[in-house]
């Protein structure tokens, strides 16, 4: 037998086994995905009685779908970001993660990643709801969509498992996660809503270029920042 | 040492104080009144430099944050309380003394243009950075978050302007080239010295704000001391 | 004249923010100075307890 220690995994599969554990424990359980669909619905239907259910046919659906869908989108994302990290919480285990001879940004990109993924779920069902809640057709906006969406998704679900984890040290923080995290969120939230308004009414992804590279360029720093701040995060 | 820090803070006190005075009687006494908006344009000799101010103790506050996650030493912490704090303060004036300018001058209270709703997000920003303070454990852990959230909010408020200008914008140009009429000597002697003196009354805040955040730690870490001695 | 009121009360706002704050500023920090030095005073501190 090899006397040396086991060397510690390295940042990918580090991360990629830390995303396997979330998803799987989501997968036998669907906590989340249930509590953020649900509540993705309660939402929509919340809009519809605000806005008026001809509300799309009254302003147009570049208007007011954009808006609804990622208002929607952020707060059941919030649903489930809070979950993320108390799962954890609940017997120490994040303590036990954050020890573990990792680097803890590989716990920040394994989480963000399993975020991500559940977010990205979310959005298939949360689009054909809107599209028929809302009857504005989508169809035909699916293939920007396609692209805009998940650029979009990736900085949210950093953004969440960033201030997720930051809540989460705090007493009674899930209360401040809407709080703290949506006003940092502005740009992502502009170009979110500024994005899927051209995809749905058509106008050609071109003309949103400088858009397209600021939500590039903040899911990019999003990452760098989240990867430099996440040991301090999870100190204690 | 205590001896020197008191006597600073007191010159800067009658500093601030002098300054001030002379502020107010240039505002009053010497500046002209603005043709089209009439008095009411005398707010913005206090709204810019407040404006100006609050985006310096942002600078500050990444200073701190970021020197106390560096080095974890208990001074930078004091600088980063202290600017965020006095910074949603003046955040708060800004956004109070710039709708009361705007209704007469414009006929609207609000606009959701470049600067205004960068300012916006900002206290926001500085009001949830305060909160979490008040919502840690304990106060290294409160330190430490704050500094997180301080160095994260710095960061985003470049971005926010950007994105927002390219959402909207129309905030009215007071200087530089899209300026129909420029200042009045005595409007810009006015100016420049209620700058100045917001500047002193920023710093004296800061370092009163500072020293008290060292005190209270002294007098936990003396708590702390004679409760485990016991 | 109606711009008069708002300039009053633009100033006052600003004057109003900071003397409070200041004045908050100053009862904080006279209330922890005289903690620090009741503490002192008491020296080796075996009896710690101070709410």
């Amino acid at each position: 037998m090899s006397d040396a220690a086991p060397r510690p995994p390295g940042f990918v599969s580090a991360s990629l086994a830390i995303a396997q554990k979330d998803l799987r424990i989501e997968g036998r359980t669907k906590e989340t995905t249930l509590a953020t669909v649900l509540f993705a619905l309660v939402v929509l239907v919340v809009f519809a009685f605000a806005f008026g259910g001809d509300a799309v046919q009254r302003a147009g659906a570049g208007t007011i779908v954009p808006g609804v869908v990622w208002v929607t989108l952020a707060f059941s994302g919030i649903v489930g970001f809070t979950r993320s990290f108390r799962l954890e919480r609940e017997d120490d285990a994040l303590a036990a993660v954050a020890l573990a001879p990792v680097d803890r940004g590989a716990v920040f990109a394994g989480k963000a990643l399993a975020n991500f993924v559940l977010l990205t779920a979310l959005e298939t069902a949360l689009f054909p709801l809107t599209s028929v809640l809302l009857d504005v057709p989508l169809l035909a906006a699916a293939a920007p969509l396609a692209l805009v969406v998940p650029l979009h998704t990736v900085g949210l679900a950093c953004l969440g498992t960033l201030f997720g984890a930051v809540v989460s040290r705090l007493q009674r923080g899930e209360a401040l996660l809407a709080t703290l995290m949506l006003p940092a969120a502005t740009p992502l939230f502009l170009s979110a809503v500024h994005c899927t308004a051209s995809a749905i009414e058509g106008t050609p992804l071109a003309a949103d270029r400088h858009w397209l590279l600021l939500i590039g360029g903040l899911d990019v720093l999003y990452v760098l920042v989240a990867l430099l701040l996440f040991d301090a995060i999870l100190e204690d | 040492m205590r001896r020197s820090s008191d006597l600073a803070m007191s010159a800067l006190t009658v500093a601030t104080a002098g300054s001030m005075a002379a502020a107010l009687w240039l505002i009053f006494l010497v500046a002209p009144e603005e043709r089209v908006m009439g008095a009411v344009q005398k707010i913005f000799y206090v709204h810019v430099p407040l404006a100006a101010i609050t985006f310096l103790s942002v600078f500050l506050l990444l200073t701190g944050a970021a020197g106390y996650l560096w080095t974890r030493r208990a001074g930078f912490d004091h600088l980063s309380i202290a600017s965020a704090e006095v910074g949603w303060l003046f955040c708060t004036l800004v956004l109070v003394t710039g709708p009361i300018w705007a209704k007469p001058a414009w006929g609207v209270w609000w606009t959701w243009e470049a600067k205004l709703t960068t300012t916006l997000v900002l206290w926001l920003l500085l009001a949830g950075i305060l909160l979490a303070r008040a919502y840690a454990s304990t106060p290294e852990q409160g330190a430490r978050i704050a500094s997180v959230l301080g160095v994260i909010a710095a960061l985003d408020v470049p971005i926010v302007y950007k994105a927002v200008d390219w959402w909207r914008g129309q905030h009215p140009i007071v200087f530089g080239p899209g300026k129909t009429d420029p200042l009045a000597p005595g409007m810009l002697a006015a100016l420049l010295v209620s700058m100045g003196a917001f500047l002193l009354l920023f710093a004296l805040l800061v370092a009163v704000r500072a020293r008290l955040a060292a005190e209270e730690d002294r007098l936990a870490a003396l708590l702390e001391a004679a409760a485990r001695s016991r | 004249m109606k711009s008069y009121a708002f300039l009053f009360w633009g100033y006052a706002a600003v004057w109003a923010g900071l003397t409070i704050y200041l004045i908050a500023l100053g009862r904080r920090l006279s209330r922890v100075s005289r903690r620090l030095d009741a503490l002192e005073r008491r020296g080796g501190g075996r009896d710690g307890s101070a709410t």
